[in-house]
């Protein structure tokens, strides 16, 4: 696996995540606590699963029964909360001391 | 935090269908369902008038979004994708479950209910009523006779494994999932193939050491079930439960039918 180019909309889902590591959370729940558009998360949540930072499982409901499908849950594994922790650092330490990621 | 099922917008119209299909289709196969729930379910807890900025951000990621899928499906080619595993787990469900039941009911519970091992013993070979006997065949075969003979055979199945239970188990199982579920005919045809390769190998290692099946066919399509269920969490609570339930009252049998009780059973039941 190739190293992951670490983009301003990636540090800010790897922030979110990072932010309260053990919580499981879906798609459009991540990209509002990220900041970024809806419909626009999913390319770096399955970037993330590939690279084997993040896990998901699929929601336990009746579909027919909810009448709606079901979501899938991302949570940070060990690997990519350390990997959270190193980009989150690197950002910081390349851009001063504030440490905060904007657009 | 977005509040999943948006009040009033419990369903997608057909102009946001339309588009969640045609960006699901540029996607990879076999990750385009999987695609198409997340956004399906994103759509759904929207509010109407930020769907279509949410469709827009979606059609704008998309070609990142199939690198992403065809780097992620080059890492697990091998992995069986979730629905297929749990369209298994729902064959093997209904088809345990239906023969299961045909074969306590029409096996042991009259072998029991109407003392057959107390009437031998007292040599009372010529009974007045013999089980077999009884309804629905004791007021004429007539209209009952369809289910009679779906659950007489159903119950010979499991007694006589192999080949019988392949069809017992597979096709009530494949007819039940595909009505109730509305699954895809690709994917049923590979939980098919599936469920009767199961079926097969229990068939084929009782022959290959010389055995014969004594219920050992229904134990291996019932450990089957039961690590389903304890697996798949992605399926229902009440479908977990029913599948072990279902798998565990296969695991008695092999012992079962090697006792001289179940021996003597099923001596009954072949007469």
């Amino acid at each position: 696996m190739p190293a992951m180019r670490m983009t301003t909309p990636r540090l800010l889902v790897l922030r979110a995540l990072a932010a309260d590591p053990g919580r499981e959370r879906y798609g459009l729940d991540l990209a509002a606590e990220a900041g970024l558009e809806p419909g626009t998360i999913y390319p770096i949540l399955v970037a993330f699963e590939a690279a084997g930072w993040l896990s998901s499982r699929p929601e336990e409901i009746d579909v027919h029964t909810e009448g709606r499908p079901r979501r899938r849950y991302y949570t940070l594994t060990a690997a990519g909360a350390t990997a959270a922790q190193e980009a989150i650092a690197k950002r910081r330490s390349s851009r001063g001391t504030s440490g905060e990621l904007a657009w | 935090m977005v509040t999943p099922g948006h009040p009033g917008a419990t369903r997608l119209g057909r102009a946001d269908r339309a588009a969640v299909s045609l960006l699901a289709a540029l996607l990879p196969a076999g990750f385009r369902d999987r695609q198409r729930d997340e956004w399906t379910g994103d759509l759904l807890a929207l509010p109407l008038p930020d769907r279509r900025r949410y469709l827009v951000g979606a059609a704008r990621t998309l070609p990142s979004l199939r690198r992403a899928a065809h780097r992620r499906a080059a890492l697990d080619v091998i992995a069986l994708p979730t629905g297929v595993l749990d369209t298994v787990a729902r064959v093997l469900l209904a088809g345990l479950l239906w023969s299961m039941l045909s074969f306590y009911f029409f096996v042991p519970l009259r072998y029991y209910a109407f003392d057959i091992p107390g009437r031998l013993a007292r040599g009372d070979s010529a009974m007045v009523v013999d089980p077999k006997d009884l309804w629905p065949l004791s007021d004429g075969i007539g209209p009952f006779f369809p289910l009679w003979f779906v659950l007489h055979l159903t119950a010979w199945g499991v007694v006589l494994g192999g080949a019988f239970l392949t069809v017992t188990v597979a096709l009530p199982g494949l007819i039940a999932t595909a009505i109730s579920r509305r699954r895809h005919a690709a994917g049923l045809g590979v939980a098919a193939l599936l469920t009767i390769a199961f079926a097969i190998v229990s068939t084929t290692i009782p022959l290959l050491t010389g055995a014969q099946d004594g219920g050992f066919s229904a134990a291996f399509l019932g450990l089957a079930a039961v690590t389903l269920a304890g697996l798949r969490t992605s399926l229902p609570r009440r479908t977990r439960i029913l599948l072990a339930v279902a798998g565990l009252s296969t695991l008695v049998l092999p012992i079962w039918f090697g006792t001289s009780a179940g021996g003597s059973m099923l001596f009954w039941w072949y007469d």
